[in-house]
């Protein structure tokens, strides 16, 4: 279990409610996001992970209950001082046409600005140094949308970085990529916790990466928390049965020695097609 | 090893050259609608030089020369500057605000709706002067109000608006045709001078009112450059950036309305000047910086230059409105033409 005392917490949630109108998609969850740690939200489709990290930052009312930033209602906090400490990548958000990948990232330092902008000397570094962080700096001033999708996410995932918030909540940010180009985005977020000490939450679908990323893991189903605790704790044989309605093997990873879940044979090709001959 | 302070990164030089670019790019074009105006008063029956025009501002011009000047072109010049640089402004907020070119102003419906009420106000109610001018204004926001409204789902969408919008500026077309067709025939001419837009009324009681309400409109939406821009980025991105998304566009709605408004009001819909500033200015500037100056700067060159066609180029008095749809309609066509090859 991640540690839980009040000093490393600046995030959590209290009996919180959240639902659009009448449908009702979580109900009466306490969290608590440990501060410095890289965390998971995993989960079924449609169990609630985007809805409560869009409501970990505001971007969702909440409908009962409490989200809480240092002790205070996030809602009832200045929008722009909330920026400076929690930064949002929504799923698959819109890139203006035409845009340079500098100038995206420089729009990361909006919150640090007053009405007439006012860039200074600081703002030039934290862009510089959030194209360097993601590899970004030969491609500048290329066009985002004539990048690939690797190179696209990592643009975003920039412009994350120059807002230079202490809290960094992403919406599965690996989806749509390549194997390669996950684990891309996932060393970088973890570099980034491991230099700045952010604190990371993501949702992710994988748990096999999840288990090799997060330091925690919450799995969410039927509006609550199924289980919170180290991959090790959470990702078993009857959590996968039980949270995904899927028979699966769970092993160690030899090198990372992380859980890795693997579904039973009998969802295969091979299994299905002797089951076909068997029959016929 | 040189010191940081002094020794400028890549990125810093892009950027300083990009800010120079702008301001620059800026500058000429305001200056440009500054030259273009004084082409337009010094163009005409009589055609004066520079020095006929500041020997008229400072009142040492002789009679008939200060009265032309002064009484009948300045005033003109003025409106035309002052109008179209409202048109451009709020066109540009607008486009901006939706993330589609099609969603301007007069392509949406809301000049639509000041028209309305405006023709409205002539021929049913016998309106004029200050009444009309508000109902006019007024006519214009109730407009916005419902088209964002009907499109509202979950906030703002740029296609829906627009589609909406699209949709509510037929409908109050339509009733802007009944409403003529069973008009007196006296009023009829009014309205039709008002729907064409033309600057031939254009005098020194306008000039105040319109500037006044383009000033004013363009420092609201410059202190909300910045926030304009970020909106771009989609509303969870924004919020996450620290905007008040809606409270930002409801504000930005409301100013560039009523700026719009007031405008169209003093010289009727000149046509097209709204869409066509900002893209102007986009192309020019470069698609990512606020360009609310620049893209006011456009429409102020547009108008005066379209006047200039309209009163001594082309044959008999044409309304500049007529002018400024012979270029805007084609480029209408041009873009609605790539946006559906795109998809919406």
């Amino acid at each position: 279990m991640p540690k839980r005392s009040a000093e490393t917490v600046r995030l959590k949630t209290e009996k919180v409610h959240l639902g659009y109108g009448d449908f009702p998609i979580i109900e009466g969850l306490d969290l608590q996001i440990p501060q410095g740690k890289i965390g998971a939200i995993v989960g079924p489709n449609g169990c609630g992970k985007s809805t409560l990290l869009k409501a970990l930052a505001r971007l969702l009312p909440v409908q009962s209950g409490s989200i809480l930033l240092d002790g205070q209602a996030i809602s009832s906090l200045p929008t722009r001082s909330v920026a400076k400490i929690v930064g949002i990548l929504p799923q698959s958000p819109s890139t203006p046409e035409s845009i340079s990948v500098e100038e995206l990232v420089a729009r990361g330092r909006h919150p640090h600005h007053g009405m007439f902008g006012g860039w200074d000397h600081t703002d030039d570094t934290a862009v510089e140094e959030a194209l360097r962080l993601t590899g970004l700096s030969d491609l500048a001033t290329r066009a985002v949308d004539t990048l690939s999708g690797g190179q696209r996410q990592r643009a975003w995932i920039a412009l994350s970085l120059a807002q230079h918030t202490d809290i960094l909540l992403l919406d599965e940010p690996t989806t749509y990529l390549d194997m390669t180009y996950q684990l891309e985005v996932l060393d970088l977020l973890a570099e980034l916790n491991i230099s700045r000490g952010t604190t990371i939450l993501m949702v992710l679908h994988d748990l096999n990466l999840a288990s090799r990323y997060a330091d925690w893991i919450l799995a969410l189903k039927d509006g609550g928390a199924a289980a919170v605790g180290s991959p090790s704790q959470v990702i078993t044989e009857d959590f996968v049965r039980s949270v995904f309605r899927l028979d699966s093997r769970v092993t160690r990873d030899p090198d990372t020695g992380t859980p890795v879940v693997t579904p039973l044979a009998q969802h295969s090709l091979a299994a299905l097609r002797a089951k076909a001959d068997g029959a016929a | 090893m040189k010191s940081s302070s002094t020794e400028l990164s890549p990125y810093s030089l892009r950027r300083r050259r990009r800010q120079r670019t702008h301001f620059l790019v800026t500058g000429a074009l305001i200056v440009g609608a500054i030259v273009v105006a004084l082409l337009d008063v010094s163009l005409g029956h009589e055609v004066y030089g520079l020095n006929d025009i500041f020997a008229a501002l400072n009142g040492s011009a002789p009679g008939g020369t200060a009265f032309s000047i002064m009484q009948l072109r300045m005033p003109r010049a003025l409106v035309a500057m002052i109008c179209g640089a409202g048109f451009g402004i709020a066109g540009y907020s607008f486009q901006t605000l939706l993330g589609n070119v099609l969603a301007s102003p007069d392509i949406i419906g809301i000049t639509a709706g000041a028209n309305v009420a405006a023709v409205a106000s002539i021929t049913v109610f016998g309106l004029s002067g200050t009444a009309l001018f508000g109902v006019a204004v007024g006519g214009g926001l109730v407009t916005a109000c419902a088209v964002i409204a009907l499109s509202w789902r979950n906030g703002l969408l740029g296609t829906r608006f627009v589609l909406v919008g699209i949709g509510v500026a037929s409908l109050l077309n339509a009733v802007t045709s009944w409403l003529m067709i069973r008009a007196d025939q006296w009023d009829v001419q009014t309205a039709t001078r008002w729907l064409t837009g033309s600057l031939a009324d254009a005098s020194w009681s306008d000039v105040a009112p319109a500037g006044i309400s383009v000033a004013v409109g363009y420092l609201c939406l410059a202190t909300m450059a910045h926030t304009l821009d970020v909106l771009r980025l989609g509303t969870y991105t924004a919020t996450g950036l620290g905007v008040r998304v809606n409270r930002a566009r409801i504000v930005i709605v409301v100013v560039s309305v009523i700026m719009l408004s007031i405008v169209t009001a003093t010289t009727g819909p000149i046509a097209f000047v709204s869409f066509l500033s900002g893209p102007i200015a986009a192309r020019l500037l470069g698609n990512h910086r606020p360009s609310i100056a620049a893209s006011g700067a456009i429409g102020s060159i547009i108008v005066v230059l379209a006047d200039i066609i309209a009163q001594h180029l082309a044959s008999g008095h044409v309304p500049v409105g007529v002018m400024t749809s012979l270029v805007g309609g084609p480029v209408l066509v041009i873009l609605v033409a790539g946006v559906l090859r795109k998809g919406v």
